[in-house]
């Protein structure tokens, strides 16, 4: 583009017959006055506009108070969350008083968002055995208190060698929940793995994670999961990008992230996320963080969610950890773009890009690999024999088994 | 800050009777509109209300000096300058990464891992306002503002991350005068926030996670039924997204007093690509038009001539959209598609296809297909379409009937005359303002039950 074109002033005779010129002419773009001469529309005034929205906001509030204490409890910890669930607590009361809020139930039930949901106490006693003291793992990590129903199970230990052969018959039940990273490693998972042999299941969850369970309760949903009658044989599960936040355990306890009882406190939901999948025959694989770019979450605070997780997973023989910070690292384990020339992330600097996170499914294929392998290709027919074994490999991979190995 | 949350709620209400309350005294209304605006800006990062400090200053001083000389030379460097300072931050926040990242992939070591640059969010949107500004004043179509007029302009929050991009001859007036208090169009205000409302949260998140999420991130495992359907979704989804932003966006602005143009006109029944585009994203191509392909010539050079300036608007457009190859091409396709479709009709003295119906059906279809290389890189892109034809033997368990009734609906919608909406709002604009009050009330709690719990960002956040 020159300077001299742009100084042209634009007239009609360059638009007239252009496709892009737009209709009727550039001088009265979007002119409804023609419209609103056939169909006037009575005007009010500014007072009346306000009194008007004023009087919507609490129509909707009182019919929707339910929904408007969930709004409330989503947003970040700190003052405005404090007052906007105050605020919102107090008008579902009234609500619930003159049976506002009925409608709003009817509409839920009919849309299936009140589905029955499951007693968590009570799903872990009856599937799982309490572990001896109800230890956790790890120096830095605090114990969990008592009563917390952390579990550890001699029952459902699946074997280091293979559990079966896959078949396009009997396909491998693949189930993939988490976050934004574990929505994302769900699809990638789809596209490596053999479309006949694996059916995955996608279960991920943007902005969700197991700090806030008042945003989205994962046990609750794992449980679902764990109670269904067609169970799935192997779990992938993958949380953290949402998780290093401080938490409210109970109203007035705000506990800040990164400190010790955070720690404690993060590890229960851990824990109990891991115990409620303890299926008998299945096995969880809980992937772990990536490198997160400080200004999104600080160094630290990946290395302590992956030390719990990896801890935890060790305490539990149905659970495999996959490192996932390594193969993504740079040299000193800081966050790279990219690995050898091949950029493996997204702009924001916590999810991986398409390259990356199939890179990473490939990882976790290598690992579900050893459990459920894929029945070997047919031998080629004018081929001489093999003499090498067929072996899979992954560049950068580096998936360590905590359990079974 | 997101349109349809809580927090949005309350600051918007709050805003809405302060400006009220202080419409009367200009200077403290503007200040105000343009704290309020910062504030909502600086909710995502409040990095990025330096930046867009930084570019109203600049912009506004480079009008001025502009302005202010009569000397061609001075004038010529001025627009240069202006040219260099929003292309330049632009293409620094927007496309440093994507070049780099493409000399790395081309064995020059720049070192990708350095470059981790933070896209402020709506760049796109108020670079555009920017230049708009500059470059009417410099073409003599617009007195510029004060510094004040000229900051409220570019950071006016409604429109500021996504749109409708407003051209300063249209917005300067209405804040250099005392808005009229007694003249709201709050029925039509309503129309447009609740619709819009509805299109994000119920429409758009039911297409992705219905279909649109799996057929796209794993083409690969869906039957030809689901690929085709999930493309259709798509078109509905990107639609429902960005236009009911758009809609919201107006809205809040009518409630505040001011009149936006509007940004989409059933797009979806155009009979032509040509005409798509004068549907789409409608203040985007207006943009385009009057500083891009006119700037190259427009139609004034011949048909061969004005078939490559629209191919390159187009291409550039597509770039607009993000620093990727596939937005590259989509942007060849929109831009080849201009050109052979116009000819096609020219070669046969035609203005546009004899069956319209057959026009809308087709222009629908190629507007799909380049939405399915707007939305996945070219492999999937390729591996998509593939299955529309290797994968008629497979299940297609993500295509149900509520699903496709939906995309019908969607669609039918498309072609309800304009008049025949305008009358309705004319018809609800009668109705007592409780009733219209109750009736809003009422639809809000209906879009939240129907919606999903958080709302997703918007598509168009990220260009």
């Amino acid at each position: 583009m020159s300077v001299s074109d742009i100084a042209d002033p634009p007239t009609t005779s360059h638009l007239s017959g252009s496709p892009m010129s737009p209709n009727p002419s550039p001088t009265s773009d979007y002119d409804d006055s023609e419209v609103l001469a056939e169909h006037p529309r009575r005007r009010v005034t500014a007072a009346s506009a306000i009194a008007a929205v004023m009087l919507s906001m609490i129509i909707s509030t009182c019919l929707g108070s339910d929904s408007l204490v969930g709004l409330a409890e989503r947003q970040d910890l700190g003052w405005q969350r404090d007052v906007a669930l105050a605020g919102a607590e107090a008008n579902d009361r009234v609500a619930s008083f003159f049976s506002l809020d009925r409608p709003a139930d009817a509409v839920a039930s009919l849309t299936g968002e009140t589905d029955g949901e499951i007693d968590l106490d009570e799903f872990l006693t009856s599937t799982t055995e309490p572990a001896p003291n109800g230890e956790v793992a790890g120096d830095d990590v605090a114990a969990v208190e008592p009563g917390t129903t952390l579990v550890a199970s001699s029952t459902t230990v699946a074997a280091p060698g293979p559990v079966r052969t896959l078949t396009e018959e009997a396909p491998l039940q693949l189930y993939v929940g988490g976050d934004s990273l574990g929505r994302d490693l769900a699809e990638a998972l789809a596209r490596v793995t053999p479309v006949e042999f694996v059916e995955p299941e996608a279960d991920g969850q943007v902005s969700s994670g197991l700090s806030r369970p008042d945003f989205l309760d994962w046990p609750q949903r794992l449980a679902q999961v764990a109670s269904r009658d067609s169970l799935p044989e192997a779990l992938v599960i993958m949380f953290g990008a949402n998780d290093y936040q401080s938490v409210e355990p109970t109203r007035g306890t705000v506990l800040d992230r990164g400190t010790p009882e955070w720690a404690t406190y993060y590890t229960e939901q851990v824990a109990i996320a891991m115990d409620v999948v303890q299926i008998d025959g299945s096995m969880v694989f809980w992937v772990g963080l990536p490198p997160i770019r400080d200004d999104k979450i600080p160094a630290e605070g990946v290395a302590l969610m992956n030390q719990i997780y990896a801890d935890q997973a060790e305490l539990r023989p149905w659970v495999n950890y996959i490192d996932a910070f390594t193969p993504f690292a740079g040299p000193g384990g800081v966050f790279v773009s990219s690995i050898d020339g091949v950029a493996v992330r997204q702009d924001d600097g916590i999810h991986l890009n398409f390259a990356g996170v199939n890179q990473l499914a490939e990882i976790v294929w290598t690992q579900l690999q050893v459990q459920w392998p894929p029945p070997p290709p047919p031998p080629p027919v004018t081929a001489p024999p093999a003499t090498q074994p067929v072996t899979t490999s992954v560049s950068g991979a580096s998936a360590t088994t905590a359990a079974g190995s | 800050m997101l349109f349809p949350t809580f927090s949005f709620a309350f600051f918007f209400v709050l805003v809405l009777v302060i400006s009220w309350l202080l419409h009367r005294n200009l200077v403290p209304w503007k200040l105000f509109l343009l704290a309020a605006s910062y504030f909502f800006y600086g909710y995502w990062d409040q990095r990025f209300v330096l930046l867009i400090m930084a570019s109203s200053v600049g912009n506004w001083f480079l009008a001025r000096r502009l302005h202010q000389s009569d000397d061609a030379e001075v004038r010529r460097r001025l627009v240069i300058g202006a040219l260099a300072l929003n292309l330049g931050v632009l293409g620094y926040f927007k496309y440093a990464g994507f070049f780099v990242e493409n000399l790395d992939r081309f064995g020059l070591d720049v070192n990708a891992n350095n470059w981790n640059i933070i896209l402020p969010v709506g760049i796109s949107f108020f670079t555009f306002q920017a230049l708009s500004y500059v470059l009417d004043v410099h073409r003599g179509e617009l007195e510029p503002g004060g510094l004040l007029d000229f900051a409220v302009y570019l950071a006016f929050f409604p429109q500021l991350v996504a749109g409708p991009i407003v051209r300063a001859s249209e917005f300067l007036p209405q804040i250099q005068r005392r808005i009229d208090p007694r003249s709201i169009d709050v029925t039509r205000a309503a129309f447009l926030i609740g619709v819009g409302l509805f299109k994000k949260v119920v429409i758009s998140s039911y297409m992705a996670d219905a279909i649109v999420d799996d057929v796209f991130g794993v083409p690969e495992r869906a039957s030809a039924l689901e690929a085709l359907i999930g493309i259709y979704a798509y078109a509905i989804q990107i639609y429902a997204d960005f236009s009911g932003y758009t809609d919201i966006a107006i809205g809040v602005a009518l409630l505040m007093g001011f009149r936006f143009p509007e940004n989409f006109d059933r797009p979806y029944a155009a009979a032509t690509i040509g005409d798509f585009w004068r549907r789409w994203h409608m203040t985007l191509s207006r943009w385009l038009r009057d500083y891009l392909y006119i700037s190259l010539g427009g139609n004034r050079l011949g048909e061969r001539r004005r078939n490559i300036n629209m191919f390159l608007t187009m291409l550039l457009g597509g770039l607009w959209h993000g620093a990727a190859w596939n937005f590259v091409f989509w942007g060849v396709l929109h831009g080849a598609g201009l050109g052979l479709e116009r000819g096609f009709y020219e070669r046969r003295g035609l203005k546009g296809p004899v069956v319209p119906a057959l026009g809308q059906l087709f222009t629908f279809h190629f507007v799909c297909l380049a939405w399915v290389f707007f939305r996945a890189d070219f492999g999937q892109a390729i591996e998509l379409l593939t299955r529309l034809v290797t994968g008629w033997s497979q299940p297609s368990e993500l295509v149900t009937t509520w699903l496709v009734m939906t995309i019908v609906a969607a669609l039918a919608v498309q072609i309800i005359p304009r008049n025949v909406l305008a009358n309705f709002q004319s018809e609800a604009s009668r109705v007592p303002l409780w009733g219209q009050a109750g009736v809003f009330g009422v639809w809000l709690v209906l879009i939240d039950q129907l919606g999903p719990d958080g709302v997703a960002p918007f598509i168009y956040f990220q260009f």
